[in-house]
């Protein structure tokens, strides 16, 4: 068991583990923030994506005890009373979402990428998107999500 | 670990517990908070119910006074280790057969005691019984059907049997359909719901009981780690206000204090600990303003309003002018009665979770009468337009007892707001004492009566001029007044009648709904006076009453004319029957220091909302491809058990066996309204509809049975689950649905009931304001030690035509459990409020009968059915308690040779007014 401290969503947590418990683990089953997803645990879905210190990962592949004193940001935070977040307004418009379950991955992933560069072309949309499977939509609308700057 | 915690083992129902405890953690506190065992109850904290009674190392222990570092090394049984995994322990078998659940927030307590009890003593009696379950306090079944459930598992564990659930035919008497989930501690009542990421929230009262806010400062409880907000009217995105006839009770109050039971703020914190201790560091400062305590002062001119409106909350009048009687030498006889306020003291205190789901739907669970209303009024707090009702899902919990207290909700709006402000789910449990400062209340009453009687004993004329306090807020100030009023001649057909009601505004407390919603007090204020009357004509007070009574083509007060029903004189017969009612012979018997004595009582009581207001039941039915068949209906049942009283209706109806069946109520989202849970009316109401949709879909498979059996569908008859035509043979529900569904016929049916009735004239109160009538009678015998004051109600029967009774049993439980509540009422039990301040916040102060203090209770059903009644039912849950109150009290008349005015007649009482010997 170790100790381990971090931030998420803003809020400090320690969690009390075996270190090689993997972030995703920890979000889901200790933290019950569910809202990141569970597509296979190897790193080939991209379902779990979370940001650590602003950086997209796959949080399926992360021990926990790497994750020491840094800023974990999960789909939860993306809830708001009020005006939705443009991210998810933009999902939502351009129908994005079908079963939902690749969706916070994406968004996820979308953010970080904005982060980065608020103005990607769509070729890098592609490519940084690249690691999130979606079988329902055929990806075309969630290009166009990612890409509408609200 | 946490600071001064040290580590502790146990077993719990035998499975190993190790964990760290602090010192001031008890039992009760690590089996529901840590452990997840919600099975044990906490119904006061300070060891006086017995809700939380568990067994530790053979013996029953009250888990919320039990330091939990002294379960070190100790064996642990909870109501949920009783059971093996679905057999049950003969215990719960019986309660289930003897009608001994309810609503079931005492159950866990009481089988827990009753086990302890029967390891130590195979063969206990009913002294036994008493004394090893006197610690437990039960609100609904009177104790009598527990005494009954524990003897029989004794006897049944002496003999290796176990009670076994019967058919489920109308007039039997089936396990209830929330049983086993009660039993085994299963059933989740809202404290126990839990939510990951859960937020807790404590209000803050107010520091005086009549005043105006001038500032809330809360910054000594947000620096408190762990709190999150403290929450002000401010916060309230709605209408800050509750109440659904008058949306006047402030959710936070605002600038007005108006009683000792206004909550001023809501701090919201991590832990339900945080959120009591900072709740306590918020500062609330007043100006005091000179409050008004009785109705007197109320009404004086000139006293100032405590509404804008003035201090009457509503008045009514109802007269009957009949044929003058100028032949008959008339008396004239004049009472005055009184009342005062009486907690109804459910078991469960309020509570409430909230929760957002995965749909984004605001879900809020919590006890309930009416998840309708409760959903509109919650809609209004969060400021949800109309019309968007699908935002917000009201479910109600398994609750603990209601009596008309869940209608004015205190915890839910609370609960929602917090959840709502800070997107986590939130919970909000209240203690005890804040449960009786803060919620409804019976109405205190003053009741004149002045009769003129002829010189045969009729009443030719009565008078009646009846004030009911109804404290700081409306609530349904002006349908209890009604109520009350209509009913206050009592079942009597008196040709002339003048009555006038008044309901006041007063910052004592705060008056609701309560069983019998008015007619409680206004029934026993006029069983007094017919007492009183009786005895000045020297007749014997049955005689006396039938001479007066209601018949068949009588009219009420309000110019209703009965029809189809005998009315008052069978239950009086069968009563006085029954009990072997002394007659005029009887005497007032002294024996020593005690004095026996004899009382009688009937009462009427209209079911169903009743004077034009809209009363509907609606239910669906749905056949599953499996065969399945699917009631819904959004009637709570919150322990008087409609839910299995419905679905005998459906299973009669439809032949379905039990174990195909199944019935979802009280959800906004799955199941259609179908109105209150009061006015006794679920039976009748909505009990019509079920009978009205099973009814629709029976017709729908006649045919296909018809062909199945080669009759004509006229022969076809239903029993026991099976279709069957005389010399054709019988067919299984499983083949019928088969067929049915080969045929594609639409097995989907919904029905609406409509109870019609008539608005009151509202200048003489004249009209048909109810459908249909219960009748009850009862009688008793006191013994009164003249020495000490004590009073013991020794025998009483209790007589009530309530249609044709669907389930015996229950019913019973019903009755045994009015008596008793009514017996509280004329005994012991009053909310004594002084200059504001509540003086009874407690089990000790508020005095509930408890095992030892139960007469025997003989119960009788005159089975008339009712031709509107689904299947001839009429309503109960309410004139259990009507006739019995008056019986007892005219019976301590009787015994102590004077008469109160007042209740409750409490020893002190009795012994400051007994003629010095
Ligand atoms: S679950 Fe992590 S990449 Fe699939
Ligand atoms: S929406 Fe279904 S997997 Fe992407
Ligand atoms: S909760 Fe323990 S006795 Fe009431
Ligand atoms: S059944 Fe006992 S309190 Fe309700």
């Amino acid at each position: 068991m170790k100790s381990v401290r971090f931030r998420v969503n803003g809020h400090p947590v320690t969690v009390d583990v075996p270190p090689a418990m993997s972030l995703q683990t920890v979000l889901r089953d200790v933290l019950n923030l569910t809202g990141t997803k569970d597509g296979c645990r190897g790193g080939e879905c991209g379902a779990c994506t979370v940001l650590v210190d602003g950086e997209p990962v796959n949080s399926c592949l992360i021990p926990v005890c790497q994750i020491q004193d840094r800023e974990v940001i999960t789909i939860e935070a993306f809830e708001r009373p009020g005006e939705p977040h443009p991210l998810i307004r933009a999902f939502a418009e351009q129908n994005a979402v079908q079963c939902g379950f690749c969706t916070p991955g994406m968004i996820l992933s979308a953010a970080g990428l904005l982060a980065e560069n608020p103005r990607p072309d769509r070729e890098t949309i592609r490519t940084v998107l690249a690691g999130n499977i979606c079988r329902c939509t055929g990806y075309e609308n969630i290009f166009r999500a990612t890409d509408i700057r609200y | 670990m946490v600071t001064g915690s040290r580590i502790i083992s146990f077993s719990v129902n035998s499975r190993h517990c190790s964990l760290p405890v602090t010192s001031r953690e008890m039992l009760l506190d690590v089996l529901r908070n840590r452990l997840e065992l919600t099975g044990a109850k906490r119904g006061c904290s300070s060891g006086s119910c017995g809700a939380c009674t568990i067994v530790v190392n053979g013996s029953a222990v009250r888990s919320c006074r039990y330091p939990a570092f002294k379960a070190d090394g100790c064996e642990i049984i909870t109501v949920e280790g009783l059971a093996e995994i679905d057999t049950l322990h003969p215990l719960q078998a019986a309660f289930l057969s003897s009608g001994a659940v309810q609503c079931g927030y005492c159950t866990p307590g009481m089988l827990m005691s009753a086990y302890a009890l029967l390891l130590r003593n195979a063969r206990p009696d009913r002294t036994d019984v008493r004394r090893a379950l006197k610690g437990n306090l039960c609100r609904c079944t009177g104790y009598l059907p527990i005494e009954n459930a524990v003897l029989a598992a004794a006897e049944s564990l002496r003999n290796q049997t176990a009670p076994r659930d019967t058919g489920w035919g109308v007039g039997q008497s089936p396990w209830r359909i929330d049983g086993i989930e009660k039993v085994t501690g299963r059933a989740l009542f809202s404290a126990d719901y839990n939510f990951p990421d859960m937020v807790h929230a404590a209000p803050v009262w107010t520091p005086v009981p009549s005043g105006r806010i001038v500032n809330i400062e809360p910054n000594d409880a947000l620096a408190i780690p762990g709190v999150i907000r403290v929450l002000t009217w401010k916060d309230i995105p709605g209408l800050n206000a509750v109440g659904r006839w008058k949306a006047d009770r402030p959710v936070l109050a605002e600038h007005a204090i108006r009683f000792w039971g206004d909550c001023v703020a809501l701090v919201i914190a991590q832990s339900p600990e945080t959120a009591r201790a900072a709740a306590g560091k918020v500062i609330v400062k007043t100006v005091p303003v000179p409050g008004i305590y009785s109705m007197e002062d109320a009404l004086e001119p000139g006293a100032s309003p405590i509404w804008e409106t003035g201090n009457t909350a509503s008045a009514m009048v109802v007269k009957k002018e009949g044929k003058p009687d100028a032949e008959n030498q008339t008396a004239i006889v004049e009472d005055r009665f009184e009342t005062g306020f009486i907690e109804h003291a459910l078991l469960e205190t309020e509570a409430a979770v909230a929760h957002i789901d995965s749909d984004g739907v605001l879900t809020v669970i919590g006890p309930s009468q009416n998840v309708f209303f409760d959903r509109l009024e919650l809609m209004r707090i969060l400021g949800i337009p109309p019309r968007q009702s699908h935002r917000i899902r009201v479910i109600q919990a398994h609750t603990g007892g209601a009596f008309g207290k869940r209608e004015d909700m205190i915890a839910q709006p609370l609960a929602a707001l917090a959840c709502w402000i800070t997107r986590r789910p939130a919970k909000v449990v209240l203690n005890r004492e804040e449960s009786f400062r803060s919620t409804t209340k019976r109405h205190p009453v003053r009741i004149i009566h002045r009769s003129a009687v002829d010189s045969t004993g009729r009443v030719r004329s009565l008078e009646i001029d009846l004030k009911a306090d109804t404290g700081a807020y409306a609530s349904w100030a002006p349908n209890i007044l009604r109520k009350s009023l209509v009913h206050s001649t009592g079942p009597y057909d008196i040709p002339s009648v003048r009555l006038a009601g008044q309901s006041v505004y007063t910052n004592s407390a705060f008056s609701g709904a309560m069983r019998g919603f008015g007619a409680t007090q206004s029934l026993l204020a006029a069983e007094y006076h017919m007492n009183h009357i009786a005895g000045m004509l020297k007749m014997d007070p049955l005689e006396f009453r039938i001479k007066n009574a209601l018949v068949n083509h009588s009219q009420t007060a309000t110019g209703q004319e009965l029809t189809g029903t005998d009315a008052l004189p069978p239950v009086l017969h069968a009563a006085a029957r029954r009990f072997r009612w002394p007659g005029p012979a009887r005497g007032r018997q002294v024996k020593g220091n005690i004095s026996i004595g004899y009382g009688i009582a009937g009462a009427f009581y209209g079911i169903g909302y009743g004077n034009g207001i809209p009363d509907k039941g609606q239910a669906e039915i749905r056949i599953d491809p499996d065969g399945n068949a699917h009631l819904a209906t959004g009637a709570v049942d919150y322990g008087q058990g409609s839910s299995t009283v419905l679905l005998q209706i459906a299973l009669e109806t439809l032949g379905t066996p039990r174990s195909s069946a199944y019935l979802e109520t009280g959800d906004t989202k799955r199941t259609p309204d179908s109105g209150s849970t009061v006015a006794s009316r679920q039976t009748f109401v909505t009990g019509n509809a079920v009978l009205k949709a099973c009814t629709r879909l029976k017709q729908i498979l006649l045919p296909v049975a018809a062909d199945l059996l080669k009759a004509d569908p006229q022969t076809i008859e239903i029993h026991s689950g099976k279709w069957k035509s005389r010399g054709h043979g019988e067919i299984s529900w499983n083949d019928l649905i088969s067929e049915a569904f080969r045929r594609n016929l639409n097995l989907v049916q919904k029905a609406r009931y409509f109870n019609p009735t008539e608005p009151l004239d509202p200048s003489t109160g004249q009209g048909d304001v109810y459908r249909t009538y219960a009748f009850a009678a009862a009688c008793s015998e006191v013994s009164v030690n003249l020495k000490n004051g004590k009073i013991r109600v020794i025998r009483m029967t209790c007589a009530h035509d309530s249609g044709r009774i669907i389930h015996p049993e229950l019913a019973k439980s019903q009755v045994t459990g009015g008596a008793v509540m009514a017996a509280g009422l004329v005994l012991s039990e009053e909310y004594r409020v002084k200059e504001g301040i509540p003086q009874t916040l407690d089990f000790n102060t508020y005095q509930l009968m408890r095992f030892g203090d139960v007469p025997d209770i003989d119960v009788v059903f005159v089975e008339t059915p009712d031709p509107l009644g689904p299947m001839g039912a009429k309503g109960l849950g309410e004139p259990a308690t009507l006739a019995a109150a008056p019986a007892i009290l005219n019976a301590v008349t009787d015994a102590a040779g004077i008469q109160f005015n007042r209740i409750p007649v409490t020893p002190e009482i009795l012994l400051s007014k007994l003629p010095a010997r």
